[in-house]
């Protein structure tokens, strides 16, 4: 037997992790992503990972890209194709393909994992077009990647995990983190992270919000007006303060990629918990369209542990055989490391969201 | 609202721990001045548990054998050996010493920020807020391939401020 075509679209942790258990399983598989290498978001995560020792648990994420990617060329039945947007999914389950700048081709396949992670949000305040606006993954791109600083002193807009660790990280670089706000009246990410950066003496602003950008000669970024919130998220008159910042980095959340599942007419479910528009899926990330799966931030914004690991499953189901004993196993096995990750007080809103996204199977 | 809501909050505001927080974590005085002993200063149930197997001694559990469990220390069973400090993602595991007898302490923590200590040479100590509030020796700098580019660093200041400073600045 030849084994099935399954086409991978996107190669970060989810991308790879379920690359490599269909290739295991038999499958001939490609992976596609549209950077120069694979990946994703773990290329920048210069940090040590949460979750269990057995599984990357205390690698810096640099380290686990390296380690997934040097196991994806080991395997011989894995094509990559690195360079190459998928531009469209049509009916006829055909990817239209922009290999470079000027290639187009199509590929198409039995099977599809759709792992294409997420993209920042925006939010609304004066000036916010301003050079010296940065999304805090350009940050860490430039900074981590290309060893560029971007600004010398920064305002963080956000206490997500990303926003407390790009904090950390700009200080390693040498940057000067003077103020972190965040509109909520707590911060979003865990303690340990936050009290990294507090004991290095960032300011950490619960309840502020950032008001305008203001605007130096030169037109860029000079400072930034800060104001405080009240219990109704209304800014609070006469609060407002000017920090001097030569930089903005936002770390406001994430939104599910999901514009090839919508083309490909899975049914889509909007769940705040899972940060927007997520496919209607089963348990094994297989959505409503036969045969195409969605894993990792994709499916709701998490984390990397956990987009692995559902990778993983969508991997090894979508290679067929769920019959097969051992198959069932390491589904199983996923299935229960996911379950403890999820145990604490941050896994309950995710559970909360796969509730409502997830579809038990009919008969 | 109670004492620990209080403590709770101003927590999740400012992300100092406290010392209501931190209660079920210091080791006592007693075993403080006995030698090296670690305090895990992570008190939220996220999922972790690189601790665990880091120690030699198996003096970590997770609470209820969960990944996400907050790790609680054996202090009878833990030696100070520092080999956790690196181990620990959220870098939020400390070794305090105040055995010495001469109204200086130690303290051993991760620091990753460059230029490294230099061993003999006096750097700024901060407490939980970031504050400059004395100056401290360094005594031992612990930066190899175990470590993986985290630097374990170990400081001699008076003892008064052995559960403040949780961080050093270099001097350059």
């Amino acid at each position: 037997m030849a084994g099935l075509r399954i086409v991978v679209v996107g190669g970060g942790p989810a991308g790879l992790c379920a690359a490599l258990e269909a290739a295991k399983n038999g499958a001939r598989v490609t992976v596609i992503d549209d950077g120069p290498r694979l990946g994703g978001q773990l290329i920048k995560q210069t940090h040590s990972f949460f979750g269990f020792q057995e599984f990357h648990a205390g690698t810096r994420g640099i380290n686990i890209a390296k380690k997934l990617v040097k196991d994806i060329e080991s395997v011989n039945n894995i094509k990559v194709m690195t360079n190459t947007t998928v531009t469209g999914f049509y009916e006829d389950k055909t990817l239209t393909l922009l290999e470079g700048e000027s290639r187009f081709s199509k590929i198409t396949a039995d099977k599809f994992i759709i792992s294409t992670g997420a993209s920042e949000n925006m939010f609304e305040f004066g000036n916010n077009d301003l050079p010296g606006v940065y999304g805090a993954g350009a940050v860490q791109t430039l900074m981590n990647l290309y060893g560029v600083l971007p600004g010398r002193e920064f305002l963080m807009v956000g206490s997500g995990n990303v926003g407390l660790i790009v904090s950390y990280q700009l200080m390693q670089a040498g940057a000067k983190v003077k103020t972190l706000v965040e509109a909520a009246p707590r911060i979003g990410g865990y303690l340990v992270h936050a009290s990294k950066i507090r004991r290095l003496g960032v300011e950490i602003l619960t309840g502020h919000t950032l008001k305008r950008a203001l605007k130096g000669d030169d037109g860029t970024v000079c400072g930034a007006e800060i104001v405080a919130l009240d219990e109704n998220w209304n800014p609070i008159k006469g609060s407002e303060r000017t920090i001097d910042v030569d930089t903005i980095c936002l770390a406001t959340g994430l939104t599910p990629l999901v514009e090839l599942l919508w083309q490909a007419g899975c049914e889509m479910k909007y769940v705040p918990e899972l940060g927007g528009h997520v496919p209607a899926r089963n348990e094994y990330g297989e959505t409503t369209l036969k045969g195409v799966y969605v894993a990792g931030d994709a499916a709701g914004i998490e984390e990397a542990t956990s987009a692995m690991i559902a990778g993983m499953i969508a991997g090894i189901h979508a290679s067929g055989g769920a019959e097969d004993t051992a198959k069932k196993e390491a589904i199983s096995h996923c299935k229960e490391l996911l379950k403890g990750l999820r145990s604490g007080p941050a896994g309950k809103k995710i559970e909360a969201g796969l509730e409502k996204a997830v579809i038990s199977e009919k008969e | 609202m109670s004492n620990d809501d209080k403590a709770k909050r101003a927590k999740e505001q400012t992300g100092v721990l406290g010392e209501a927080d931190l209660r079920n974590s210091v080791p006592t005085e007693e075993r403080l001045r006995s030698g090296p002993v670690a305090v895990f200063e992570c008190i939220e149930p996220i999922p972790c548990n690189p601790c665990e197997s880091a120690c030699p001694n198996n003096a970590v559990t997770l609470e209820g054998g969960l990944v996400t469990g907050i790790p609680k220390l054996d202090d009878e069973k833990c030696s100070g050996c520092s080999l956790c400090i690196s181990k620990c993602p959220g870098r939020a595991i400390f070794v305090l010493d105040k055995s010495f007898g001469n109204g200086l302490c130690r303290i051993t923590l991760p620091y990753e920020l460059l230029p490294n200590p230099v061993v003999g040479s006096e750097v700024t100590a901060l407490d939980r807020e970031g504050r400059d509030v004395a100056k401290a020796k360094v005594m031992k700098v612990v930066s190899n391939k175990f470590t993986d580019a985290t630097s374990v660093v170990t400081v001699e200041l008076p003892e008064e401020y052995c559960m403040s400073v949780r961080a050093i600045k270099v001097n350059e």
